[in-house]
Order: structure tokens, then C-alpha cells, then sequence
């Protein structure tokens, strides 16, 4: 379902502070300590920069992550929808009521996209690699990771993911679009 | 030798010379739907035009088992990409890609052509409202493309209707079956499913494709559909019609070997029986212009019936009678014979089976040839002594056999009522009508058919509308008649949903409509300006929407050439046909639940039709069952009447048909005793009983079955019938149906005749 291609921009929560600080950081340092994560929940406020539109679009609801690889982004406004990644299903409720239910790896755009997010998630470096050339800098109460996709395209699309944290929850993604749009999902970790 | 014995000569090598000149010109043919009748009926031919070159005739299921998910979709993607290639196929579909790019461009033209759009302010205003919803979602990229030119969503619509990927299962990008334990791949051949050999070279494409993707994942695949099966039947029947010819030839030469001791006699015996078939193809070649291989193969018919002549002939010949006046005794009994098998076998010619006609004529053809041959050309070949066997050996104790065997009579009438008992006590389960029975196909193929079948969802097309009309205009209007009746029942889970032509041509009615229902640029302006307020679109990105509106209006309107280079052609070609000088739509209908109501609903429609394949081709066969047992009631009814007016005695003609009918009667006691049922290949075995079986009865009516006379008679007809059970009787070996149904009735039958003749022979006084 082409419709659902890009899906991933939007995909993201933060992974609560469950792990320890390491000595010395680096980008294999954060991935350990994300990886020590069984859960989070989060809420999130988005917002969007369309091109075709005059004003940005603001979307805000709560984003669910459980080890090692299910995330749900229920969107509350500004019209309610639901989307599920489980495994490599993508299933939700939209908008107009429509129940949907696709294979990610059948779209390798969304694939990739939203691997991005879960593998920063689940601490799972190898898998990044696959689908980004990875730039990190930072230190451990601020870091930044930049995802650019390797998949032509994906690229066509997508020119970078930004993920901004400090230790292990990431605070803010940026999605930076080809055509010039861009989406900024700041995200507020619930507190267990 | 005699001037008329050279001239008798002359033409017989002239006549092989012309047959031999034809058959070498002949094409052969395996296509099984010769065997599918030909149908008066419009309703049922396109059925039979369906079976035999339908969307549903040229698809090749294939199924990846064995290794891990991750293998089997490799295998499947790196096949279909082989197999894309090829020239062989059509479509290739394995899940990968969707509806295709030539598809979604030929879509995303004439999409306002394609559906009726609402571009009144109302429904911009909703259109634009879900485009907003959609753009704070995260499925907005694509729309985002398309919103400036489409923002009502048409193309999507459309594209989503035809490809229905909502329905299957995609797993590591490839579709798999339910369970996920198959990959699964459907190919549709660019041959229609009757051309073998297109067939059989698109099958080797996808073994050939597999075999380079296969490595050494443990995937295995498994391949399905009506032409893999017209592959597998042509070379089973190709084996089993060698093979079994082969050993019928092997045991019917040694069997006249032994008994005639003599390499020169068998030639001599084979003479009329080769002459016969070569004249029947010729004949059958000549009048079809091509041969089907079954008839060939029932060449073995030939030596079963024709061998006869000859063993008559040479068996009653004596060193003291000599051929010619052995000729004169019996001529005038085998002419008669001759004449009955022919009458017999001339009901295959009213059959609605192209492969029976051809039985028929081939039969008749080579016959009348052999028994010609015997008649003139045999007697100049023999030498003056000849003699058929040295002594009469052990011809004296059969005929006192045969003298002794009317005690048995009153065994007879006891066997003829049980057998009468039990065909009456299964009469409600008499005959077998389903079609899978008569298919060539084994049930295990079936099965993985079926499954397969399952596993892809629809394309088994088992239920279908059919539409048909003057002209495509007409018959496009009525299909969109048929959306007005058919949505509502897919609303209400009647069905899941159906295809139809008009879905991508519609008529240039419908068009038309559409495009006088396109709102003027001013108008289309000023509502979409009104739609457009208080929303935070900008309105210059809409401006590529205006000028496509514009453009669908002046469009020239699409027609069946507009679709050239898409896979929706190919789709068309088998969905918009013509038959018979008029149009005829097929629409597949999906996952029926409810085939009452939906054919309730069509009652009231002209020219439409609803088809259940399943109990269509079953009721087919009940109507062609019935033509069967017509044509074999009416053959054994030309026969009698000739029989009496030949003996001009209804009781001799009696005497004669007796013996056939106890036969014919036990025969199918026999058949069902198992518990089996009566297929109509066993009908027409039934047939060649009587056909063959009456010549029994005639010698044993009218040959003198007394001194050395009597004995040669009851030797040549003993000889004659155990040559006739060992060439069918080995094709009862088969598991061809056409094959074992015909040999195993006519081994049974023409021995049980040669017994009940014996039985009631009149006795010498």
C-alpha cells in the first residue's frame, strides 16, 4: 500500500532511562545502554512542514515501545489514528476507520525508515548500518545521531534522520525530506 | 496371377501410396478439449472456449516449499526476475511491485474517464479535508506527490480496486500462502493452455528458473495449472499409448506366431490391419486436417477388429477349400459383420466429441479398407495350397466344446437376472457425471492444484458472469448495468468482489458522461477557491489539477487500443471476448457466499448469465451422457434393423442380438460391481462391443459349426477374440480414463459375447 510509505517519519519514542552511565561515550556505548531497555511509553508533539500547506501541521499523542521490536504510534490530534509495527507487520486503524495490514519488508522505504528508529531503540548497531551511513557526536547528556539511508529509494525521499537524546532517551527526531519538507516529533518520556 | 488380381494389387499400393503421402503432412495433436464437446449452446461454449484458452487456461501456479522464509522469497524474487524476461509469459507475479508502472500510467491518465468523480465544492471540500487528515498522518508522503494533481484520490482508488493487495500475504517482500510454510508465484503464459508445446517450453522456463535460483537453500517447488497438465497428460498419454500398443502388438504377433507357425502368415495376417489404419488416418486427416493421438492410439481398435478378416480368412482356409473358395463360404457373413461394425461405429459420428468423430471415422474408414483388402488383395498374396494351420490341432475338442455349450443356457438366463438385479439396485448410482473423473489428471495433481488454487485465492474461476451483446458498446453498457447490481450484493457479503471489463475501458457512453459531468475550469475555480477557504493549502500547488480537468475534457474517448503495452490489455483480451460474431463478457466473481441471491438478482437481466463452472462442465457431462447412450441405443438399433432385414427374420436377427445384449447387460454388472460407476467412456466401450461382438454372432448363427468347417470357424473366432481382449485389455492397464474406460469394457465385453455366443448357437442336427 503505497499510502503507506513514510510512515516511519513519524515513527519514534523514547526508550526510558533504564540504563547506566558508561565510562567514556561513543555511538557502541549508547546502542549497550539502549539495548539494557524492556519498555517505554512517551508522548509526542509534532510538527510538520509541508510545502503544499501554509502553516505547519501539529499532531500530538503517545508513542509505545516494548523490547525487542513492537512500537505503536497512537496519534490523539489533530484526527485519531493508530499504527503498529510488530515484527515486520504493519497494521493500525486510519483515520477514516480503515483497518490496514502490510509487510514492511515488501516496502523497502518504509523498511528502512523505520528500522531506523527501532534499531536506535533496541541498540541494534549492525542493523543501522545496513540501511544508514551513521555520523555521531555529542556527549552523553547530549548526543546526536544522524541516519542518512544507503537505499536509492529511500534517498529519493528521505536526505537525513536526526535523532537528539541525552543518555539513553532520545528527546527529538528531525526528518529531513528531499523536497525540502521537514517533521520535528519532540517526544516527553512518561515517568515509570 | 489373375488380370484382376494385378489390377487388385494396383490400386492397393496406389491407395497406401496416397494415404502415406497425407499422414506425412498430417499434424498430430494432443489438445484434451478434443475430447470437451462441441457446444451448440453460446453459454456452454464460452465455457469450452474458457477451459481450452480462458485467463484461467493459461496460468502456471507455482508453489516454494522447504528451506527458511528468507530463502524460499529469494528463490521466488530471483525466479520471477528470470521469468520476467522471458518472452514466454505475460505476467509474473510474486507479490513484488504491485500493479505495474505501464498500469498506474494508463490509470493516472484517464482517471477521470476511468470513475465518475465528484469535483463539486461539496466534495473538494471533503476530498481536501482527508488530504489534510492524511498530510498530519503518517502516510503522507505519496499523497503529498499527488495532491496538487489528483487531490480527490482518484488514481488510488482505481489502482487499489484492480490490485487487491489488501487480500493476500507479503512476507520478506514476496507473496506467501496463509500459513507462510509456500511462496508462491502465478504466471500467465502469453500461449493459450491447449498449445502443449507452448506450454511444455513455458514450463521448462520456470524448471530452468528455479534450477539457477535454487543453490542449495532446500527450497523445493512444486508447479500447477491446465497447462502443466495438458504437458503431463500428453506425455503420459504418449507413454501410455506406446507402450501398451507396443505390448499389444508383442503378445497379439507371438500369439499368431504360435499358432500359425509362420513369419509369412503374420505378414500376410497384418496386410489388411495396416492397410485399414493408414487409409483411417488419411481419412480422418483429409476431413479434420489434423490427427488427434488418441486416435492413433486406437489404432489398437484396428488390430483388435480388423486382425478378424484376416484370421477368418486364413484360419478357415484348408489345403483342400483353398482361399478363394473359403472366401466365397464367408464372405458373404463377413460383409454382413463389416456392415454391422460399421453401423455401429457410425453413431460416433453424431457425437459432439471432435475425438469420437474422429474414432468414428477412422474406424469406419479402416474397416471397410481392411475388409477390402482381405476380399481382393489377400487371395492373390496366398498360395494356391495355402492353409491356415497344418491340422486342425485342437480346433475338433473346441467345437465339441461349443456343441456341448448350450446346456449352459439355463446358467445364462440366471447370471443375465443378477446381473439385471444389480445395474437395477444402483440405478440412482449408475453414472459417474463428475468431469474430474473423465480428466486425464491424476488426483494427487489435483489435489496440489486445489491447494495451490487455494493458497493464491481467486484465480480458479470457478464462478463467473457472463454477459453477452450485439457489440462492445453494448455489452460495456450492460456491464456497468451489472455494477448497479452487483455492489450492493458485495455490500452485503454475498460476494467478495468480481472483475469487469468495464473497471478499464468503460463505454463510450459511460465516457461520455463523465466527461460532460466535468466541471468548467471557471466553475471548477471558483468551487475549488470556495473548498479551499479557511484551509491552509496553498492554492497555486492545485494549479496542475485544473489543467488535467481541462485536458479530460476534450480527451478523444479511450478504446480497446488505448490499452496496448499494459497487462490491463491482457487482462481485457480475457475478459472482453468474441464469439460467433458477438460480444461476451466473462467477470470472475470472488469468494461467492450466497450464489442464490446473486443469481435472484440477475434474473431480471437480459444476456446475463451466472456460471458455476463446476456445475456447468458436470452438467455438461450429464447432457453428453445421455448423447452417448442415445447414439449406443441408436447404433444397436440400426443394427437390428439390418441384421433383419437381412435375414429377413426378426427371430434370427433375435438369435444374432441376443448374445450382445447378455453381454452388454454383464458387462456392466461387471463395471459397477466394485462399487464404480459408469463413465462415458465405458458408453462408447459398450458400443465397440457391439460393433465387434456381432461378428461372433453371426458366425456362430450362419457358420456351419460342424465337421473340420465348424471347427476352423470356432478356432478363427476364438483366435479372432483373444487378439481383440489382449488389445484393449492391455489398455486397461492405463490410467488415462479414456484409455482403461474404453479397453477394459471392450476386453470384457467382446469375451463375454464370444461365450454367450457359444452358449447360444443353434445346434447342428
Amino acid at each position: 500500500m503505497r499510502s503507506l510509505r513514510g510512515l516511519a517519519l513519524g515513527l519514534a519514542l523514547a526508550a526510558g532511562g533504564a540504563a547506566q552511565a558508561q565510562d567514556g561515550w561513543s555511538l557502541e556505548a549508547l546502542m549497550a545502554g539502549m539495548r539494557q531497555s524492556r519498555g517505554a511509553s512517551a508522548h509526542f508533539v509534532e510538527l510538520k512542514y509541508v510545502h503544499l500547506l501554509t502553516a505547519p501541521i501539529r499532531a500530538t499523542g503517545r508513542l509505545t515501545y516494548a523490547a525487542p521490536d513492537k512500537l505503536e504510534k497512537v496519534t490523539e490530534t489533530p484526527a485519531p489514528e493508530t499504527i503498529r509495527l510488530d515484527g515486520g507487520t504493519l497494521a493500525g486503524t486510519r483515520a477514516n476507520g480503515d483497518e490496514f495490514s502490510v509487510d514492511i519488508d515488501s516496502h523497502e522505504e518504509i523498511a528502512a525508515l523505520v528500522e531506523g528508529i527501532r534499531s536506535t531503540l533496541a541498540g541494534d548497531l549492525a542493523t543501522l548500518r545496513r540501511h544508514y551511513e551513521i555520523a555521531f557526536s555529542g556527549d552523553r547528556d547530549h548526543w546526536r545521531i544522524d541516519l542518512a539511508p544507503k537505499a536509492g529509494r529511500v534517498r529519493e525521499k528521505v536526505e537525513r534522520i536526526r535523532v537528539l537524546g541525552g543518555g539513553t532517551a532520545i528527546a527529538m527526531i528531525i526528518v529531513n525530506e528531499t523536497d525540502g519538507d521537514r517533521s520535528e516529533m519532540t517526544i516527553t518520556p512518561d515517568t515509570p | 496371377m489373375s488380370r484382376a488380381g494385378r489390377i487388385a494389387i494396383l490400386i492397393w499400393l496406389l491407395g497406401l501410396g496416397v494415404a502415406i503421402g497425407v499422414i506425412v503432412r498430417t499434424p498430430f495433436s494432443t489438445d484434451m478439449s478434443a475430447f470437451l464437446p462441441r457446444s451448440p449452446d453460446p453459454a456452454q461454449q464460452v465455457l469450452v472456449e474458457q477451459l481450452r484458452s480462458g485467463v484461467a487456461s493459461r496460468l502456471m501456479l507455482v508453489g516454494l516449499e522447504g528451506g527458511s522464509p528468507e530463502n524460499r522469497a529469494e528463490v521466488s524474487r530471483s525466479m520471477a526476475a528470470a521469468l520476467r524476461k522471458s518472452d514466454d509469459f505475460a505476467a509474473i507475479d510474486n507479490g513484488e511491485g504491485g500493479v505495474g508502472a505501464a498500469d498506474q500510467d494508463y490509470i493516472w491518465r484517464n482517471r477521470y474517464l476511468l470513475v465518475t468523480a465528484d469535483l463539486s465544492q461539496a466534495g473538494l471540500k471533503r476530498a481536501l479535508d482527508e488530504d489534510l487528515a492524511l498530510l498530519a498522518s503518517g502516510l503522507e508522503p505519496l499523497l503529498k506527490d499527488s495532491i496538487g494533481r489528483d487531490p480527490t484520490g482518484e488514481t488510488l482508488r482505481i489502482v487499489r480496486t484492480l490490485s487487491r493487495e489488501g487480500d493476500r500475504h507479503i512476507r520478506n517482500g514476496v507473496w506467501v500462502s496463509p500459513d507462510g510454510s509456500h511462496a508462491l508465484i502465478l504466471a500467465q503464459t502469453r500461449a493459450m493452455g491447449f498449445d502443449i508445446d507452448a506450454q511444455e517450453q513455458a514450463l521448462d522456463q520456470i524448471q530452468r528458473a528455479f534450477t539457477a535460483s535454487v543453490h542449495e537453500s532446500g527450497v523445493r517447488m512444486q508447479v500447477s495449472g491446465p497447462g502443466i497438465f495438458g504437458v503431463k497428460t500428453r506425455a503420459g498419454m504418449k507413454h501410455d499409448v506406446t507402450l501398451y500398443s507396443i505390448l499389444a502388438m508383442a503378445l497379439i504377433v507371438s500369439l499368431l506366431l504360435f499358432v500359425y507357425r509362420s513369419p509369412r502368415v503374420l505378414l500376410l495376417i497384418m496386410i489388411p490391419v495396416a492397410s485399414g489404419a493408414l487409409a483411417g488416418l488419411a481419412a480422418v486427416s483429409l476431413w479434420f486436417g489434423f490427427v488427434h493421438g488418441i486416435t492413433v492410439g486406437f489404432g489398437v481398435t484396428l488390430i483388435g477388429e480388423a486382425v478378424d478378416y484376416a484370421i477368418y480368412l486364413m484360419t478357415q482356409t484348408s489345403r483342400q477349400s483353398g482361399a478363394r473358395e473359403t472366401l466365397r463360404r464367408i464372405w458373404p457373413t463377413l460383409r454382413l459383420g463389416v456392415l454391422v461394425s460399421i453401423c455401429g461405429f457410425a453413431a460416433m459420428l453424431f457425437s459432439s466429441f471432435t475425438g469420437f468423430v474422429q474414432l468414428g471415422i477412422f474406424t469406419i474408414v479402416g474397416l471397410t479398407v481392411a475388409a477390402m483388402v482381405t476380399r481382393f488383395v489377400l487371395p492373390v498374396l496366398l498360395r494356391e495350397d495355402f492353409a491356415g494351420t497344418r491340422d486342425a490341432g485342437s480346433a475338433p475338442a473346441l467345437l465339441a466344446i461349443v456343441q456341448r455349450a448350450a446346456r449352459l443356457r439355463p446358467a445364462l438366463l440366471v447370471l443375465l437376472i443378477v446381473a439385471t438385479a444389480l445395474i437395477a439396485s444402483r440405478r440412482h448410482d449408475l453414472w459417474e457425471d463428475d468431469l474430474a473423473s473423465m480428466s486425464p489428471v491424476s488426483a494427487a495433481d489435483q489435489r496440489l492444484d486445489r491447494d495451490l488454487r487455494h493458497d493464491m485465492g481467486a484465480p480458479d474461476v470457478r464462478q463467473m458472469i457472463v454477459a453477452t451483446a450485439a457489440d462492445d458498446e453494448t455489452l460495456l453498457r450492460l456491464c456497468e448495468r451489472m455494477d448497479e447490481v452487483l455492489q450492493p450484493l458485495v455490500k452485503a457479503g454475498a460476494l467478495s468482489g468480481y472483475d469487469s471489463p468495464s473497471r478499464f475501458l468503460p463505454s463510450k457512453a459511460m465516457q461520455e458522461m463523465r466527461k460532460a459531468a466535468l466541471p468548467d475550469r471557471a466553475v471548477l475555480e471558483r468551487d475549488l477557491d470556495a473548498a479551499l477557504a479557511g484551509m491552509p493549502f496553498r492554492r497555486e500547488i492545485f494549479v496542475p489539477f485544473l489543467d488535467v480537468v481541462e485536458a479530460a475534457r476534450q480527451a478523444s474517448p479511450l478504446r480497446r487500443a488505448s490499452l496496448d503495452g499494459t497487462a490491463l490489455s491482457l487482462k481485457l483480451d480475457s475478459q472482453l471476448l468474441h464469439d460467433m460474431g458477438r460480444s461476451v463478457a466473462i467477470m470472475p466473481l470472488r469468494n461467492v457466499s450466497d450464489p442464490a441471491r446473486i443469481g435472484q438478482a440477475l434474473a431480471g437481466i437480459e444476456s446475463v448469465e451466472l456460471l458455476d463452472l463446476k456445475t456447468a462442465s458436470d452438467g455438461m457431462l450429464h447432457d453428453y451422457r445421455r448423447e452417448a447412450l442415445l447414439l449406443a441405443l441408436l447404433g444397436s438399433g440400426v443394427i437390428a434393423i439390418l441384421l433383419t432385414l437381412y435375414f429377413r427374420s426378426p427371430l434370427i436377427s433375435l438369435a444374432v442380438l441376443a448374445p450382445l445384449a447378455f453381454a452388454v447387460v454383464a458387462t456392466i454388472a461387471i463395471l459397477i460391481a466394485g462399487g464404480g460407476r459408469l463413465s462415458i467412456f465405458n458408453l462408447f466401450g459398450l458400443l465397440l462391443v457391439v460393433a465387434v461382438g456381432s461378428n461372433y454372432c453371426l458366425f456362430f448363427q450362419r457358420g456351419g459349426l460342424a465337421g473340420e468347417q465348424g471347427a476352423r470357424t470356432v478356432t478363427s473366432l476364438l483366435l479372432a477374440n483373444i487378439c481383440t481382449v489382449v488389445g484393449f485389455g492391455v489398455l486397461g492397464l492405463s490410467h488415462i480414463p479414456v484409455l482403461y474406460g474404453i479397453g477394459g469394457t471392450v476386453a470384457i465385453g467382446t469375451a463375454l459375447t464370444l461365450v454367450a455366443g457359444a452358449i447360444l448357437a443353434p445346434k447342428e442336427t
